[in-house]
């Protein structure tokens, strides 16, 4: 049995390949190739990516438009720190129209900006940035400073400097289904 | 003068040759029933599900996928403790020979309690779920009071009662005597899970659960046989009376798996598919009885005996399959569940002479579920329906002896992160029983009722 077990989930991988991402591929920039950025969780995806397309499940318009079912349902729990930094749902009875946060308020790689990168249905759509791709990686002014991004250098000024940049890029892109910053923090 | 002092040495003589008998009837008391009882009407868990009917192989977005359809754990996208409790009373109008009588049982279960560990990915899903669930109940009454003429010497007979004939058997049986039934089943089966789910491509899902099926179930009998008639006058079969209590504890245990998987074709629609392997149950049963056989002459005798029995029964595929569509606020689902009862097996060497009986007295089935559920503006709710229709494993049964169960269901959201829901399952059916206590039988109707509270958190 166990055996059989064994070979049908050897099976499915190989036939399907590796679909699941549970580690984001590092960021290369276009421009210097040395430098490369760590991608995280906490990173806001809509810099990259122009919809993270959490709905996975049915096409339920309760579900949709409430953000008390939205939470409840389909947003991950790793992104939770930006629904408690959101007022969304606060006196929400389950019908109304006020969307989902779709994202962290907190861009953790420098310099990035939206794309029109269509997110895979299903997930949160996450590609690396290589030469060739439509999303674009701007480097910080000190781009020459190589350096894997991480947690602990987000309070450099570089990437603060960036940072602001990335947040006025979004309210202007949007995102799909409406679902804007300035929407999300009424 | 009685027998006592007519007959020195009888109730010694007596004695023995009973338990003889006995011991042979016990020795192939086994049956193909009492391998189907392991999984036949499966019932399940969940409130939301089984407010559903049971249509749920398709959604499967909780922790009750574990059950349901494995591959449903890769829709979820936070963690959850889960919990439910049920309460159901049965209830049994038994008719013996124009004879009724109702009875019933209730019983208060604490029927789940699990956690679903989502990993945080970038793409696509992964999650684990672990957990404990009772997915079948054994509780049964029939308390049946009635007169019949019928019987088998085999079963209840009585040997060595002539001191100048011992072999001859006699019975109670060829002439109306009264008789009086309490049977009580209880009990359930279970499962320990381990599950493990992942996104393969952006729209299927696939899990596998890993279960430890643990059950138990408790039966007993009262029985009380008299000669109320007086047809029974003639020594040495001046019977008056036959009472017998009976108890069979039997302890069920399998490791078994089931792969599900989740088809996504668009947003509206979702295909759920899943496969338990075929897996053998370990049974182990405690027999025992005290018995008193009384004459017109104010001879009786008692006796008693237990004993331990060990089988294996094996039982073969099972699959599932189911469509969930998304209708604006209203979810509809359906699914189907196959079992060829015929393949079922003992794999006992003792009890392989059984095995006949499965195909010649079983079938294949399809049991069918539908059910629908839609959000309501009022709260954060949803009001569910269902309908499970469970054909009987027995053939030449007609539609009354198939299983029906009415469905209701209604979940609350509070806070965005608890999730309370309810379900209500209403059932009813004919089924006719016998034993060699009462082989003439009593035909029942069954109503089932049954109240499940559901508690999940996501955080």
């Amino acid at each position: 049995m166990i055996k059989g077990l064994v070979i049908f989930l050897c099976s499915i991988v190989l036939v399907t390949g590796c679909y699941t991402i549970v580690k984001h591929p590092v960021i290369i920039d276009e421009e210097n190739p040395d430098l490369s950025y760590n991608i995280y969780f906490s990173d806001d995806c809509m810099s990259c990516h122009s919809s993270p397309n959490l709905s996975i499940f049915p096409n339920l318009d309760y579900i949709n438009s409430s953000s008390r079912w939205s939470y409840f349902y389909e947003y991950p729990w790793w992104h939770r720190d930006a629904f408690y930094t959101s007022e969304v749902g606060g006196q929400d009875n389950g019908s109304s129209s006020t969307p989902l946060p779709t994202t962290s308020a907190r861009p953790r790689f420098p310099g990035s900006v939206s794309s029109q990168q269509t997110g895979t249905p299903g997930t949160i759509s996450s590609q690396p940035s290589s030469p060739g791709s439509n999303t674009r990686v701007v480097s910080g002014e000190n781009s020459d400073s190589t350096a894997t991004t991480n947690r602990d250098n987000n309070d450099n000024k570089n990437s603060s400097k960036v940072r602001s940049s990335s947040r006025a890029t979004q309210k202007g892109s949007g995102t799909t289904n409406g679902k804007n910053r300035s929407k999300r923090k009424e | 003068m009685n027998r006592k002092a007519k007959y020195p040495n009888f109730k010694i003589t007596f004695l023995i040759i009973i338990l003889s008998v006995c011991f042979v009837s016990l020795s192939q008391g086994q049956g193909p029933e009492d391998a189907i009882r392991i999984i036949d009407n499966q019932i399940g868990f969940g409130a939301r599900a089984l407010g559903m009917g049971g249509a749920y192989s398709a959604v499967a977005d909780d922790y009750s996928a574990i059950f349901w359809n494995p591959g449903g754990l890769a829709q979820m996208r936070k963690m959850e403790f889960w919990m439910d409790l049920s309460h159901l009373n049965y209830s049994n109008d038994a008719t013996l020979n124009g004879t009724s009588k109702k009875s019933s049982i209730s019983a208060t279960k604490f029927n789940s309690i699990g956690m679903v560990f989502p990993v945080p990915v970038y793409q696509g899903s992964l999650v684990f779920a672990l957990g404990y669930q009772k997915i079948k109940d054994f509780e049964y009454i029939n308390d049946y009071t009635g007169t019949s003429s019928e019987g088998d010497s085999i079963w209840l007979g009585f040997s060595g009662i002539d001191p100048n004939n011992p072999d001859q058997v006699y019975d109670f049986f060829g002439l109306d005597v009264h008789k009086e039934g309490l049977v009580n089943d209880g009990g359930s089966m279970g499962q320990w899970s381990f599950a493990g789910a992942m996104d393969v491509s952006p729209n299927i899902s696939v899990g596998v659960s890993l279960n430890y099926w643990r059950g138990k179930s408790e039966y007993t009998v009262d029985f009380l046989q008299t000669d109320v008639f007086g047809n029974f006058n003639t020594f040495p079969a001046d019977f008056d009376s036959y009472t017998e209590s009976r108890y069979i504890t039997s302890k069920y245990s399998s490791f078994g798996l089931k792969l599900g998987a989740l088809l996504r074709p668009n947003p509206a629609t979702r295909i759920g598919v899943a496969m338990e392997i075929p897996q053998t149950f370990s049974v182990k049963e405690d027999y025992g009885y005290d018995a008193t056989l009384s004459f017109d002459d104010d001879f009786s005798d008692y006796f008693q005996d237990n004993a331990t029995y060990e089988y294996d029964v094996h039982i073969p595929f099972r699959f599932q399959g189911g469509v969930a569509l998304s209708l604006g606020p209203v979810l509809a689902s359906g699914s189907a569940e196959y079992t060829d009862w015929t393949q079922f097996k003992f794999n006992t060497s003792d009890l392989r002479d059984q095995n006949k009986y499965f195909t010649q007295d079983y079938r294949g089935t399809f049991k069918l579920q539908v059910g629908g559920e839609v959000g309501l503006p009022v709260l954060a709710s949803q009001a569910r329906a269902g309908f499970i229709y469970n054909p009987t494993p027995l053939k030449g049964y007609n539609s009354e002896y198939n299983r029906k169960y009415f469905t209701l269901g209604y979940g609350v959201l509070f806070d965005r992160i608890v999730k309370v829901d309810l379900a209500y399952m209403y059932g009813w059916w004919k089924q006719f029983t016998s034993d060699d206590l009462n082989p003439a039988g009593t035909s029942e109707d069954i109503h089932y009722h049954k109240l499940i509270i559901g508690f999940s958190y996501r955080f």
